[in-house]
């Protein structure tokens, strides 16, 4: 009996011993994932757009700005107050500007300096008299650069308002 | 009982620990050995080019193709694994392709250990025929995953905008493609500019900024359907869509308020909620993978630096987190909430580095000058951004393992990438 | 009565077999070290210790239990690290020097020829780590601080035979690199050159930490 148990035990162990030494294959099945994509082409709204195809030679004026600024120059001053006098003198003009970034930097950074550099150009307008109605601001960040090119010549071309 | 006391104390056989320390290293990727696919040559050919592009673009294995083996090294049916040493393989994969009929293919393949001496695993995939590329991407993602234990990422789908020209009209593309930049499709085509894409979490909604309208305004588009719809309707321009991780909400940069500042939409209800409120610029917001935190871009320090809010403490001010360079923006975080992945300007050029939390500096990851909208893969490893080269743009990819890897453009010029999540 | 007293005796026997059998696995036993005495050996007048020239970086624990006999053992080890020659020589010149009584020389000698096996321990130690080291790639981008640890099964031909991941570095890609290092270097070839008791005592089972700072 002793002996016939001592056999059964070292059944046992040896089993146990190789069973926990084969480690186990890792098995799967899967099936590939299936989706559907669909394009979409935007029809234009016709009347809203600045058309920005050509070279937008009807600007009336232009101001130009530092790297990552937006604060106006003197030269800039200048040509705003030709602009103030033009919109006093004519008094249904309205305006829109229309604020740029080169291409350096984050696209999103650039579009919200954009719009300072519009709302810079429409706060020195206003303080100068003009009506809040009169002058509407859009930001086109480094969207629509004036030159392509990318060197200080075409960047400091590119940082701009438009004056429309 | 003497027999069992002494069986008893072989079992306490105690054994030394020795401690030893490692400090140093020096280079070497996982190697694996693919052979050829059994089954049909044409498609087999392809399936194992595009498993070797794909660990190869993971920066962490290199690739022994079947033109660089011997035959099959088996010997006695059992692969000759002591061979596959000495050629310094560690891992060998076989695989098959079975089409049962023309709707249904099935690859199935191993993976063995060369120093285990074994199987490692086995798997099957079903596709269908005209899916050959995604089947061999999860063969590579399997494979990827039965090594690092890390998810693969090669048969997740990124989206890029491409800008090119018709006649002397600029169209405006925002495309979707696999991980590799293949197998490119066009969800939106448009004659105005298309900026920030990005993915909802359950990668099947897009949102980015449109400027078909006259301005910036931002779009939510199912991927199956084409169905879109304007995200926030008022007359003022919006841009920088990101998703919450849980889907339900939006954040958005909003200009009513006379200067860029970041709400919160709620998807549902569609109420607004404002975030911040300084008279900088305040943009580019991007959630934390626990959705409790956002990460934006303010200039109120007079630069472009990365800012967080705890969105349970929202009233409190934001935590700068960038110190160094005099530019720091469209950040995001790593999966793992361990760090950041952001745009840096350094000495005029601008770079993507990495910053983890619990260390004072960033690591510039890219080397060219004018490296823009990063990108994370989901497991983390890889990072995707758009470079300039000689006027065109590209996308170039970098691995936290130091790999670098270019994706093939087709059209035009390319920019903007952002990764989906996990399709599998 | 014969019969139950076989069936008890047989069952205790059997869990016995069992329970220590798992434990053995579990990696209970996996704690102190049972110094057993060293045979006499001759002592070496002239101890001389060639240290391999890559000491300083190198962090390295023996675990033992604290016995009366162990303990200057012990401290002959850790000071001997960075200046070898010059302490042994001084421990056997204090030994020298010393009235004899023949039960503390006898002690010395047992210590004495203990560290000459350490002494040994130490050069497959190192060699050890440099092997790794030599095989171990860090990956990139990570952060500093992190550690792990892996235990490794080396059988007497200084094949490894098992490794495990004892205690993560909270980093995926850094636990694999050290996994990997592992892997790739298989076998330990020296491990020929080493005397049986050596392996017995130190190299059949270690644990390696993975500590770049």
């Amino acid at each position: 009996m002793y002996i016939q148990s001592n056999n059964r035990n070292i059944f046992y162990v040896s089993f146990l011993m190789f069973a926990v030494s084969c480690s186990t294959t890792n098995n799967t099945e899967e099936s590939v994932y299936n989706s559907t994509v669909s394009s979409v082409e935007v029809s234009v709204a016709e009347d809203s757009i600045v058309s920005y195809d050509e070279k937008p030679i009807t600007t009336s004026a232009v101001v130009y700005f530092d790297f990552d600024k937006f604060t106006l120059s003197t030269k800039s001053i200048q040509t705003l107050k030709s602009v103030v006098r033009a919109m006093n003198d004519n008094t249904d003009m309205v305006i829109t500007v229309s604020g740029h970034a080169d291409e350096r930097g984050t696209r999103e950074y650039n579009l919200a300096l954009g719009q300072r550099r519009g709302d810079a150009v429409k706060d020195y307008l206003l303080l100068n008299g003009i009506n809040n109605n009169r002058v509407t601001v859009k930001s086109f960040g480094e969207e629509y650069p004036l030159v392509t090119g990318s060197n200080d010549e075409s960047w400091s071309k590119n940082r701009r308002a438009e004056i429309n | 009982m003497k027999k069992i006391l002494y069986l008893f104390f072989v079992f306490l056989n105690l054994n030394a620990e020795l401690v030893l320390e490692i400090t140093e290293s020096s280079d070497n990727p996982y190697r694996i050995a693919i052979h050829d696919f059994d089954g049909q040559t044409l498609i087999s050919n392809e399936i194992s080019s595009i498993i070797k592009a794909d660990l190869q673009r993971t920066g962490e294995f290199s690739v022994l193709s079947s033109n660089e083996l011997l035959a099959e090294e088996t010997y006695q049916g059992e692969l000759n694994y002591k061979n596959y040493r000495l050629l310094g393989v560690d891992y060998i994969l076989k695989g098959m392709i079975n089409s049962k009929d023309e709707m249904n293919i099935t690859v199935s393949y191993d993976i063995y250990d060369s120093v285990k001496e074994k199987k490692i695993r086995s798997s099957k995939i079903y596709g269908i025929p005209n899916k050959t590329r995604q089947l061999a991407h999860y063969v590579s993602d399997g494979i990827y995953e039965e090594i690092t234990g890390l998810k693969g990422v090669s048969s997740t789908k990124m989206l890029y905008v491409s800008e090119g020209l018709v006649g002397s009209a600029k169209v405006y593309k925002l495309m979707l493609a696999d991980a590799d930049g293949m197998n490119e499709q066009t969800l939106l085509k448009s004659n105005s500019a298309i900026i920030s894409p990005s993915w909802s979490p359950d990668s099947k909604e897009i949102a980015y900024v449109s400027f078909e309208t006259g301005l910036a305004k931002v779009f939510i588009q199912n991927i199956a359907t084409g169905s879109r719809e304007v995200a926030v309707k008022n007359k003022y321009q919006i841009s920088s869509p990101a998703f919450s991780p849980d889907g339900k909400f939006l954040s958005l940069t909003l200009y009513q308020d006379g200067n860029a500042e970041i709400y919160i939409l709620n998807l549902e209800n569609k109420n607004l909620t404002r975030l911040t409120n300084h008279y900088s610029i305040d943009t580019e917001s991007s959630w934390s993978p626990d959705g409790k935190k956002i990460l934006f871009t303010s200039g109120r320090s007079g630069s472009p630096q990365l800012y967080e809010i705890d969105l349970l403490k929202f009233n409190t001010k934001p935590k700068r987190l960038t110190f160094d360079g005099s530019y720091n923006a469209k950040a995001s975080y790593l999966p793992s909430n361990e760090g950041i992945v952001f745009v840096q300007r350094n000495e005029g050029e601008f770079k993507i580095a990495l910053k983890y939390f619990n260390e004072n500096f960033s690591r510039p990851l890219t080397e060219s000058r004018l490296d823009e909208s990063p990108s994370i893969s989901p497991n983390g490893n890889v990072i995707i951004y758009a470079i300039k080269e000689d006027k065109v743009g590209l996308l170039a990819g970098v691995t936290l393992s130091g790999a670098k890897f270019r994706l093939p453009s087709s059209s035009g010029e390319v920019r903007e990438p952002s990764w989906s999540g996990y399709l599998r | 009565m014969q019969i139950n007293t076989n069936y008890t005796i047989a069952s205790i026997f059997s869990f016995l077999i069992h329970a220590s059998l798992i434990l053995f696995l579990v990696g209970y036993f996996y704690s102190e070290k049972k110094v057993r005495p060293v045979l006499n050996n001759p002592i070496d007048v002239s101890l001389i210790f060639e240290q391999d020239a890559k000491i300083s970086p190198m962090k390295k624990t023996i675990k033992k239990p604290i016995t009366q006999e162990n303990y200057s053992e012990k401290k002959i080890v850790s000071s001997k690290i960075p200046t070898t020659k010059t302490n042994q020589s001084k421990e056997f010149e204090q030994a020298v020097n010393v009235i004899p009584d023949i039960r503390r020389l006898i002690s010395e000698e047992k210590n004495l020829s203990n560290n000459e096996q350490i002494n040994d321990a130490d050069k497959f130690s190192l060699m050890i780590i440099d092997t790794i080291e030599g095989a171990w790639l860090k990956p990139k981008n990570i952060q500093d601080g992190l550690v792990c640890d892996l235990r490794i099964q080396i059988n007497k031909n200084g094949r490894i035979i098992n490794v495990s991941l004892l205690r993560s570095s909270g980093n995926i890609r850094f636990d694999n690199s050290a996994i990997k290092a592992v892997n790739r270097v298989e076998t330990f070839n020296f491990f020929s050159k080493m005397d049986a008791k050596i392996y017995q005592s130190n190299f059949k089972n270690i644990m390696l930490t993975f500590n770049p700072s």
